[in-house]
This record gives C-alpha cells, sequence and structure tokens, in this order.
C-alpha cells in the first residue's frame, strides 16, 4: 500500500471530529479515504455519501446521508426521515434526532462525504456545522474537497479536532512513487526513470497514474519518459490524450458514450451504449486497476475518475457533438424505466428534451414535493429556464403551486396566465388552472373566487391535479357560510386524501371540519376530530406544518372550555405562529381572533386589542373574507374595543430597538428582493435573513413583510 | 466590496502552467489562447458565474489556474 503513511494519520483521525481531505482533482483523495476505510473497516465501520449537485436540496442530501448511515447503523435516522418531508426546522428537530440515533451507538463509525466542493447551498453547510457542534464520539465525519468548505474549521482546529490531509501530503514521495510504479504495477523502472516522472508530475496521483497507463504495454518504457519529461503541455494535455489515443478503438469508443454518466452500471451502460457486453467491460477496465472506481462493494455501480471524465467528456464533444444529446436522452430513458425521476430529469434536461422533462416532471413533481424535495423540484425548473417552462402549461402550473408554497403569491397568477396562453385547453389542464386558481384566490382571502374555481376544477372530472385543490374547496365553502356544501365536500376531501396517502391535506380539511362543529356551539365534537388530525400530524412528521392551525385553534378553545387558561394560551400562540409559516391569510386572523379571546381570559387586555387589531388589519386586506367579518365583529365587541380601535392602533410601540443588521435586512424590505437575494446582497445566509426578518416582525408587532414595510415608515425607520 | 452582484462582463486573464495543445484548448472556445514559454494565457470576457464555471471546467481538466485576474 504506497499510501501508508497516510493511512496511518487517518487511522489516528479516528479520535478526531474531522478528517478534511482537500487537494485538486486527481490527487487521489477518494482512493486514499478508500484505502483508509479497507485498513480500519474491521474495528470501524464506514458510511459512504459520494455527493452531486442535487445534494444542494437539504432534504435531498440529508435523506442520503441517512441511507449511508443505514449500511452501517439498520434504522438510524427513522424518525428525522419522517421529519424531513413535513416542514420541520432541520436545526431543531431534524437533525437533534438524527445525533441522538448516533449518540446511542456503542460502536464508533466513519461518516464519509466525497466531493464535499459541489455542496453550495449554505442550508447544507449549516446542517454539517450543527452535526460538528453535535457530535458524538462515536462518529467521525470525513470530508473530501476540492475547495476549503465554510465550516467552523478554525474552531476544529485550535481545539485539535481536525485531521487535514492537503495536496501537498497527497503528493507521491519518491519512495511512495517507486512503490507504486515497481512494486504495485511491475514496472521495474531504473531510478533515473523513477525520479525524471517523479519531476515531470511532481508526485500527482493522477500524473503518475496516467504515465502508469501510457507505460504498461510498451517497450521502451526510458525512452517514453524522457519524451515525456521533455514536453511542455501540461500532464493531463500530453498523458491524457496518450492514454486516450492509446486505446484499442472498441474500448476507447465504450469509454467515450459512456462519459456522460456521473455513475455507471453494467445494463445502464448497455442501453446508452447499445452494447450486451458493458458489465464485462467494466470489470475489465476495473481489473486494469485504473480510470474507474467501485461505488459498492457488490461491484454494481462505479464511476469515472472526476478527470479522466472530464477528458472523456472533452474528446466526445470535440470528435463526435451530436451524438451527445442523444446519449443523454438515452441515459434519462433507462432512468425513468428504473423510476429514478432524478436522475431522468436531469439527463433529459441535459439533452435538451423538453418534451421528456416535462413528462417527467409533469409526473412526478407532487410525489417529490411531498417528500419534501420543494428545492429539487424548482431546481428542475430554473434549469429548464423560464422560456421553455412557459411553453408548457403543465410546468406552468408546477411553478404555480411553488410560488403558491414558498408564500410569493405575487408570482401566482403571473404562471397560471402563462399556463392558459400556452395552451391549457384539455380538460387536465384546466383543472390545473382551476386548482391553482382556488389555491391562490383562497390563500389570499377571496373565498367567493376560490368557490368559484374550486367548482370549476371539480367539474372536469378526475384529474392529477385535483388532489392538489381537494381540501380548499371545502374549507373555502366554509368559510362562506354554505356549511351543509362544505360538511359534504370536506368529508369527500378527507376519503379521498387519505386513499391518496396526502396526509397534509387531510390534517387541513379535518381541521376545516372540526372550526365548523366549534361554529355550531359542539366545542366537544369539534376538538375529538382536532385531535385526531393533530395524531395523524405528529405521527407524520407535519407537526410543524401551518395547514396544522384550524385544528390548534380548535384544541386550545376546547381546552379554555375546560378551564386550562393557560395551555390554551399555549396552543394558541403556536396556532398563530404556524399560521404565519404559510399564506393562508384567513387562517391567520382566525388564529389571531382565537388569540384575543385567549388574552382577555388571561388578564390582558392590552395583548387582546394588540392581537384583534392585527386580525382587523388581514381581514381587512382581504377581498371576500367570509365568515371572518362577523367573527371580527364579534370579538371586538366582546374586548369592547370597536370604537377605540384607532387609539389602540396608533399606540403600537417598538418593544426593542432593532439591531444594526435588523436594519439593513428591513432596508431591503421594500424592494422587490426576494429573501434570499437580501441574503446574497448582504453576503449572509437565507436562514440568518429569514431569521432577521422574524425578529423585525417581532419587533415591529407586524406579521408580514408588506406590513413591517408600512410599519418602519410610520416609524420613521425608513 | 460589491453589494449586489451585476451580470457584467469583465475581461478575466487566467494564466495556466504548460503550453495548452489545440486538442485540449478546444475545451475553452470562448477564450483566446496565448503561448508562453512555459506557461498558457487564457484571456476573454466573462460575468462572474461565467468565470466560475471556466475556472470549474478548467479544474475538471486538472488545469489548475496559477492566477486569474479580473479587469474592472
Amino acid at each position: 500500500m504506497p499510501r501508508a503513511r497516510l493511512v496511518a494519520l487517518l487511522t489516528g483521525a479516528t479520535e478526531a471530529k474531522l478528517a478534511l481531505v482537500q487537494a485538486p482533482v486527481g490527487s487521489g483523495k477518494t482512493t486514499l479515504l478508500a484505502e483508509w476505510h479497507a485498513a480500519a473497516h474491521a474495528t470501524c465501520p464506514f458510511a459512504w455519501l459520494s455527493l452531486d449537485r442535487g445534494d444542494n436540496d437539504p432534504v435531498r442530501f440529508l435523506e442520503g446521508v441517512i441511507a449511508a448511515l443505514r449500511t452501517v447503523v439498520p434504522r438510524a435516522g427513522e424518525q428525522a426521515l419522517v421529519d424531513l418531508a413535513g416542514p420541520a426546522s432541520l436545526t431543531d428537530v431534524v437533525l437533534p434526532s438524527l445525533v441522538n440515533d448516533l449518540a446511542a451507538q456503542s460502536q464508533k463509525l466513519v461518516l464519509v462525504l466525497d466531493d464535499y466542493h459541489v455542496i453550495g447551498d449554505p442550508r447544507v453547510h449549516e446542517a454539517v456545522t450543527f452535526v460538528l457542534d453535535h457530535q458524538p464520539a462515536t462518529l467521525t465525519l470525513a470530508l473530501a474537497t476540492r475547495a476549503e468548505p465554510p465550516l467552523p474549521l478554525g474552531r476544529l482546529r485550535v481545539r485539535r479536532e481536525l485531521v487535514d490531509v492537503h495536496a501537498e501530503q497527497l503528493r507521491f514521495s519518491d519512495d511512495e512513487a517507486t512503490t507504486l510504479l515497481n512494486h504495485t504495477l511491475g514496472f521495474a523502472l531504473e531510478a533515473g526513470d523513477v525520479a525524471r516522472l517523479q519531476d515531470r508530475t511532481e508526485g500527482w496521483a493522477a500524473g503518475l497514474q496516467l504515465a502508469a497507463l501510457s507505460l504498461s504495454g510498451r517497450e521502451d518504457r526510458s525512452g517514453f519518459i524522457s519524451t515525456f519529461a521533455g514536453d511542455d503541455r501540461p500532464i493531463v494535455d500530453y498523458l491524457g490524450f496518450e492514454v486516450l489515443d492509446g486505446l484499442p478503438p472498441d474500448t476507447r469508443e465504450f469509454l467515450l458514450q459512456t462519459s456522460i454518466l456521473e455513475r455507471l452500471s453494467g445494463p445502464l451502460c448497455d442501453h446508452v451504449s447499445g452494447r450486451d457486453d458493458s458489465a464485462v467491460k467494466l470489470d475489465e477496465l476495473e481489473r486494469a486497476g485504473l480510470l474507474l472506481l467501485p461505488l459498492d462493494t457488490r461491484r454494481e455501480w462505479y464511476r469515472y475518475h472526476h478527470l479522466f471524465a472530464g477528458l472523456l467528456r472533452h474528446e466526445l464533444a470535440r470528435t463526435n457533438p451530436e451524438l451527445v444529446a442523444a446519449l443523454h436522452r438515452r441515459a434519462s430513458a433507462w432512468y425513468r424505466d428504473a423510476g429514478s425521476v432524478g436522475e431522468a430529469v436531469d439527463h433529459a434536461i441535459a439533452g435538451r428534451d423538453v418534451v421528456a422533462a416535462s413528462e417527467l416532471i409533469t409526473r412526478h413533481w407532487y410525489a417529490e414535493l411531498q417528500r419534501g424535495r420543494i428545492e429539487t423540484v424548482a431546481g428542475w425548473l430554473d434549469s429548464l429556464g423560464d422560456e421553455l417552462v412557459r411553453g408548457q402549461a403543465s410546468l406552468c402550473l408546477t411553478k404555480a403551486w411553488i410560488a403558491v408554497n414558498t408564500g410569493r403569491l405575487d408570482e401566482v397568477a403571473g404562471w397560471i396566465r402563462a399556463a392558459e396562453r400556452a395552451g391549457a385547453d384539455e380538460p387536465v389542464l384546466e383543472s390545473g388552472v382551476a386548482s391553482l386558481q382556488e389555491i391562490h384566490r383562497y390563500m389570499d382571502g377571496d373565498v367567493e373566487r376560490a368557490v368559484e374555481a374550486g367548482r370549476r376544477s371539480v367539474q372536469t372530472g378526475e384529474t392529477p391535479w385535483r388532489p392538489v385543490g381537494c381540501p380548499v374547496l371545502g374549507i373555502a365553502l366554509f368559510w362562506s357560510g354554505a356549511y351543509t356544501e362544505a360538511t359534504a365536500e370536506l368529508e369527500t376531501a378527507t376519503d379521498t386524501a387519505r386513499a391518496g396517502g396526502n396526509h397534509l391535506a387531510v390534517i387541513h380539511a379535518s381541521g376545516a371540519l372540526a372550526a365548523m362543529h366549534a361554529e355550531h356551539g359542539d366545542l366537544e365534537e369539534a376538538d375529538a376530530v382536532a385531535q385526531v388530525a393533530l395524531r395523524l400530524a405528529h405521527e407524520r412528521g407535519l407537526y410543524e406544518h401551518w395547514a396544522t392551525t384550524l385544528a390548534r385553534v380548535v384544541h386550545g378553545r376546547e381546552l379554555e372550555r375546560r378551564g386550562l387558561i393557560a395551555d390554551a394560551a399555549d396552543e394558541i400562540d403556536r396556532g398563530v405562529e404556524l399560521s404565519t409559516r404559510g399564506v393562508a391569510t384567513l387562517e391567520i386572523a382566525y388564529a389571531r381572533l382565537a388569540q384575543a379571546d385567549a388574552r382577555q381570559l388571561h388578564g390582558d387586555p392590552g395583548g387582546a386589542a394588540d392581537a384583534a387589531r392585527r386580525a382587523r388589519m388581514l381581514i381587512e386586506r382581504c377581498a371576500a373574507p367570509g365568515l371572518l367579518s362577523d367573527m371580527l365583529a364579534r370579538t371586538e365587541r366582546r374586548l369592547h374595543l370597536a370604537s377605540r380601535r384607532v387609539l389602540v392602533g396608533d399606540s403600537a410601540p417598538v418593544a426593542d430597538e432593532l439591531t444594526d443588521r435588523e436594519l439593513s435586512v428591513l432596508r431591503l424590505m421594500p424592494t422587490e428582493l426576494s429573501q434570499r437575494e437580501i441574503g446574497d446582497a448582504l453576503f449572509i445566509s437565507l436562514n440568518t435573513v429569514k431569521s432577521h426578518a422574524r425578529s423585525i416582525y417581532r419587533k415591529l408587532n407586524v406579521d408580514a413583510r408588506d406590513e413591517a414595510v408600512e410599519q418602519a415608515r410610520a416609524f420613521g425607520l425608513l | 466590496m460589491d453589494k449586489v452582484d451585476q451580470p457584467a462582463e469583465r475581461r478575466c486573464t487566467i494564466v495556466i502552467r504548460g503550453r495548452l495543445s489545440d486538442r485540449l484548448g478546444s475545451a475553452f472556445p470562448e477564450m483566446a489562447l496565448q503561448r508562453h514559454a512555459a506557461t498558457t494565457m487564457l484571456s476573454g470576457r466573462a460575468d462572474a458565474a461565467q468565470l466560475g464555471e471556466l475556472l470549474d471546467r478548467l479544474r475538471d481538466l486538472g488545469l489548475e489556474p496559477l492566477s486569474v485576474d479580473v479587469d474592472g
């Protein structure tokens, strides 16, 4: 084993929190980690995850981490995986439960994250930082990366919890190069030739490996080394093509055709290359000991060395550019048939096959989103580009749905119009347009038009879009006061959603049924329905979702009735907090009204007045708030507020001074910038922006960005 | 530091070690290649995203830049 000194260094690292192998492509990072694994696996199992760009979706990343950990700890992350599909906070809920699972292990383990440099998303870095900050003694993290990751490395170095391996250490020493070339590969080179190779490659692993490939089967090795040493081209430029041109034509063709693949298996390569002996070919290439790395112990999946893959892809694009798209399309079809949606979409996009990509996205986006992978779906649409998306009605509707669910209501109408322009005259797409309009109108507080769109959507019959809008029609009917029709619709919606495994819709619809019972004065029945919904939410990792708002408020009011005033106030406050994570204006207002009553009961008339004032601000913004107008009037009467409303509105103080950072975020709030763009502008992460925004809202006593701007202007802060 | 990234194109000059052949140099069709004694200079216009993508492409091929210069 030529890297014994580095393997020894890493073996010592199992006491450290992090082993960081940082070096350019071709330095042998993965090979070193694999040798460490081979040397240590008897005493310490390894969980191995090779990252790709798709792992910038934190949900996909953590699913990958859990899957890797489960190769070692079979039941690790069971609860974390459930929570991941919901809206639970990664650092408050998902990661603590995962870390606890690992802490409960008696055996040490190493978690390898290979190719960490592909990660750019700050939330993934935050997740890894969380693990480093709360790392159980049983876990060592090992990262292979080309660039220094934004993790708290300084702190780890100071505490000697970090083992660094950098490019200089990965260079082969003269002894190691001799061992590799003369013992492992058996070339029997003279010392002078080894020294010349060492000098020319500077011990760079990929250079030596390519040189070794060029040397095998060559008579005049010394002569070859002299020519190479005297050539002034970059190493890869010389040796890479030397290797490529020296391959048998059949092998060369196989390599070029499969170079577009991130991962290779026999059946996949057969499909892409049109051969029937790819498994044999892969085995042969691996036996040659070069170019191919196995990704599993069963020798089912491989990948090319990144450097060699880069060279092959360039050669393919240079010699046969028109073939590239066709190869991607074949790969896409294979992955589609194998049920790997993500890879199928990626290859369809790379092959510029808009039809296949949109078919795949249309068929699978909803299932992906139900797993919490909203970033992945948004990423697919981004890589297609808005122009192509506008040409496909179903993609426009997916865009609209994502906008609804990420709180960007202002973009929804535009995408619905785009869908109509793209040709949404088939029943399926008409149903989609109507369902999205239904949701959009409902979120915006227009129950009349929500009901109207919902009815249109139902009339188009059972389409894949109907479940998307399914509970909203019943909920909108409830707010509009049509109780009988609402009950029927909500019961149908609950049954349909339950049959389809759409837990979120079941919870949301049940919450509305509960609220309706409560309106009829049957709090006991209301609470029974609400509790069933909350239990389901708990089981399915949806306990933190805004769709639990109605159920929580109803449960809180039943607690009030039973005299548990403090518990009731807690439950309702939680309902208010969660409601503001969604964009359903009416539900936020409903929770605020319950909060006003709860505070009044708790002997806090000022707080009650404040909650009622906020409810009024929200309700006044709605085009058709239905029952909420009456509910507001009732609450205000109860609080004897109606006449003093203006006074209360004017007296709200800024509770705390805003910090400088909060002020700089506040100053960007009147702009069109999204929260992510504000973060980019201020060089802070999206999560930091969100947490500043939350504390700005709290300090200004508001619930939303436009209210914060309004309030800040009133206080002269803007 | 600029507050907001503008997609403005700037003149970029990247120096790599060795004299790049046309065969590999064609992986960077948007850049002009100038070969010196022991280095190759790639120059052209690119915005921040394009430059990042170009550097990734260089590194993917094992061509670690010796220097990267961006003019205002």
